[in-house]
């Protein structure tokens, strides 16, 4: 805090020098390349009203834009109901279709008549730490805008590399590119923590897509939702290979010793509970992955959580400890989702014993409706055979295919040992 | 005309507390005992009426000049009431019935059964609020053994007031009824019954906690569960009715059984009513213990995993109907 504290006053110290070189490379950059720049709206067929609002950007000569899949995610799963147009920074409105998705990492490629004066050709960058960007995009629809913000590498807990961006993106600049000081795309405007972190998806990614969507044999599917399951089920397959393997660090809570960390894309901290009004304490290990794959606004997919829970007490007796302990496990649990796009729980209770020792495990799956072979899954355990302690654990899958759910639960349970053994 | 009268002396629920029977009148009514029909109330005097018959073989009272003297059934005082269809005449605080040996009575009620003898065996005081307090006992164990907090001895007996207080409006509501059918409020008795119930009940759920603990994987629980609580509920009402009124066994236990399949039924269309699937919540078994581990019934992680098919199976026909 002190450091970061630190640095804001240097910054502010060096403002003069800096703030005229810094604002005629901007008005260069906007200047040269605001017509690349598109406003991408959706709207409802029906109504005629504006049901999403992004940017995007031009990859070809021939019409072909760029964007985020959550811009058109709506035109994607309900074409019958939505359309999609692009506006061109001088007025010009133009008509889009949806020509291929990469739903992971959450871009599209659109195609449509307009004919642009100039596009982005997309080539891997490498900016050094600390680079200056400048992201582009129609924030809160008020017009093409140019957002200056520094390169801050890559981000080390999610799911796939994302650029973490320090600078201000808003809701409608989704999609839209951000540039070096050379005026070649960096990435691609994705989302932001508030207070100026922001992220962007590598240009490789978009790169990849475009050149798939661009080649000769490409032919757009008609229905993109097998597409989008079959890429959810790719990229499932792949992180979380190796999650829960047996090098798994872990942690002592109590008398047990427990996974932690299950890969890297994970977040971990820990928490207790001591009240002196409450006859037990509780301690928390928790991990979580960062990161998920935005699927509708209904819907996400790839969250990955981990709860660990140490109750403990000294004052109960195992009967009023077991009331307890029932209680805290019989807590509802769930996961938002409507009922259009996943099918209800199912659950299976059982006493499990491992090698370690027994178990009261919950495993509770729902199946999604729409996207074939995936899957939603909670597994919730408690150990047996204690007194007045009590190890209760809960791990919450998204967006995961069957053979995963277990796979992973086995592996999850497995993975629990007695600390003293 | 001339045959013997019978005088009935009623309590204030009109009920017959005893019977005099005359072979000559007249005949005295008073308090004295050289009287034909001695009445114990402080109101009538030493002499107090006398009971005629007229020339024309017609029943009659007529004011030995008392001090609170005769009225008849609606309250309205005379010197002599000529007594005609029930009879009913008022001395002092006290209500009488004549009758002719001759007046018709009503043919006897066919007998379809005894009656239960559960309103006698807990008529005596020790046994209902025996009952009653041992229940309280009961529940202010459970009370302290399902708290999960600091409990003081206040706590623990002021939940088990609560209950036994619950209970109490319950065992009134059917005390009032009993007082309307049976003339008794019977209100330990009830209360006595619904304490019992609840006690049973109690000792139920822990079996059906610990069937659920030992046995996750198996129907015992849920069908002890709900197979108990039928029972318990039809036994409910039975000692409740037969408490409440004259019923014979039989048809006690046919309108209890009635009553509680229209509870179930009712119970049942409403659990289908408002059981729409959560698609988005979960609830979970926690029925732990901290005993008996090496006897609960396990599985191996292999077991668990093709466990884990059928709910494939279940999810997957759930998509499918979408």
């Amino acid at each position: 805090m002190l450091a970061l504290a630190a640095l804001l006053v240097l910054g502010l110290g060096a403002r003069p020098l800096l703030a005229q070189e810094r604002s005629s490379r901007a008005a260069e950059l906007f200047h040269r390349y605001a017509p690349r720049v598109v406003k991408v709206e959706v709207t409802e067929t029906g109504s005629a009203a504006k049901a999403e609002l992004g940017s995007g950007f031009f990859v070809s000569a021939h019409g072909h834009v760029v964007t985020n899949y959550h811009v058109v995610s709506q035109l994607v799963q309900h074409p019958e109901r939505y359309q999609a147009s692009l506006i061109e920074v001088a007025g010009r409105s133009f008509p889009v279709h949806v020509l291929a998705v990469d739903v992971v990492h959450d871009l599209a490629v659109l195609e449509s008549d307009a004919r642009p004066v100039g596009h982005f050709r997309l080539t891997p960058v490498a900016p050094e730490h600390g680079a200056r960007l400048f992201a582009l995009g129609h924030p809160h629809d008020l017009g093409l805008s140019i957002v200056e913000g520094i390169y801050n590498g890559l981000l080390e807990h999610s799911l796939y590399p994302k650029i973490h961006f320090t600078g201000s993106i808003n809701p409608g600049m989704s999609g839209g590119p951000a540039l070096d000081e050379q005026g070649r795309v960096v990435g691609i405007n994705v989302s932001t923590a508030g207070n100026q972190v922001s992220f962007l998806v590598p240009v490789e990614r978009a790169a990849e897509l475009v050149s798939r969507a661009l080649a000769p044999d490409y032919e757009a599917p008609d229905d993109f939702l097998p597409v989008i399951a079959g890429q959810l089920r790719a990229y499932q397959a792949e992180y979380l290979d190796g999650i829960f393997a047996d090098t798994t660090q872990t942690v002592t809570l109590g008398r047990f010793r427990l996974p932690t960390q299950p890969a890297p894309f994970f977040k971990c901290w820990a928490d207790a509970d001591r009240d002196r009004d409450l006859p037990y304490q509780v301690v928390y290990h928790e991990c979580s992955t960062d990161d998920y794959v935005y699927l509708s606004g209904d819907q996400s997919s790839g969250i990955i959580e981990m709860q660990h829970e140490l109750i403990t007490s000294t004052e109960l007796s195992p009967s009023r400890f077991f009331s307890l302990y029932s209680e805290a496990f019989s807590d509802g649990d769930g996961m938002p989702g409507s009922d259009e796009d996943v099918t209800p729980f199912r659950c299976e209770t059982r006493n499990v014993r491992t090698r370690a020792r027994t178990y009261r495990a919950v495993l509770c799956v729902r199946g999604y409706k729409k996207l074939g072979g995936l899957y939603d899954a909670i597994v919730k355990m408690a150990a047996l055979g204690t007194r007045t302690s009590g190890l209760m654990s809960t791990l919450r899958l998204s967006g995961v295919s069957f053979e995963n759910v277990q796979r992973v639960t086995r592996r999850y349970l497995e993975s629990f040992r007695w600390a003293d053994r | 005309m001339g045959g013997p009268v019978v005088v009935e002396v009623l309590d204030e629920r009109g009920r017959v507390q005893h019977r005099v029977a005359l072979r000559e009148l007249p005949a005295t009514i008073g308090r004295g005992y050289g009287n034909d029909v001695i009445l114990d109330d402080p109101y009538v005097c030493p002499r107090h009426a006398r009971i005629v018959r007229d020339a024309d073989g017609a029943l009659a009272v007529e004011d030995a000049a008392s001090v609170n003297g005769l009225r008849d059934e609606r309250g309205t005082r005379a010197e002599r009431l000529p007594l005609r269809g029930a009879g009913v005449l008022r001395v002092g605080h006290t209500t009488l019935r004549v009758r002719e040996a001759s007046d018709p009575v009503p043919p006897a009620i066919a007998d379809r059964g005894t009656p239960s003898r559960l309103p006698a065996r807990l008529a005596p005081l020790r046994v209902s609020l025996g009952v009653g307090i041992g229940a309280f006992v009961i529940f202010a164990l459970s009370a302290y053994l399902s708290s999960t907090m600091r409990v003081s001895v206040g706590d623990v007996v002021r939940e088990a007031l609560e209950r036994s207080l619950t209970l109490a409006i319950w065992a009134a509501a059917w005390a009032v009824a009993s007082r309307i059918v049976v003339h008794e409020f019977r209100f330990l008795r009830h209360w006595a019954v619904i304490s019992a119930a609840t006690v049973v009940w109690i000792v139920t759920q822990v079996a059906v906690g610990w069937l659920s603990f030992l046995y996750p994987d198996s129907a015992a629980s849920t069908v002890f569960d709900a197979g108990s609580s039928i029972v318990l509920v039809g036994a409910v009402v039975y000692a409740h009715l037969v408490l409440a009124s004259l019923l014979s066994r039989p048809r006690a236990r046919r309108t209890a059984a009635a009553v509680t399949a229209a509870l179930l039924a009712i119970a049942l269309l409403f659990s289908l009513s408002s059981d729409r699937d959560s698609t988005s919540s979960i609830t979970f078994d926690g029925a732990l213990k901290p005993w008996g581990v090496r006897w609960v019934h396990t599985v191996s992680l292999d077991e668990f995993a093709s466990g884990a098919a059928d709910l494939r199976r279940q999810v997957d026909q759930l998509a499918g109907e979408h």
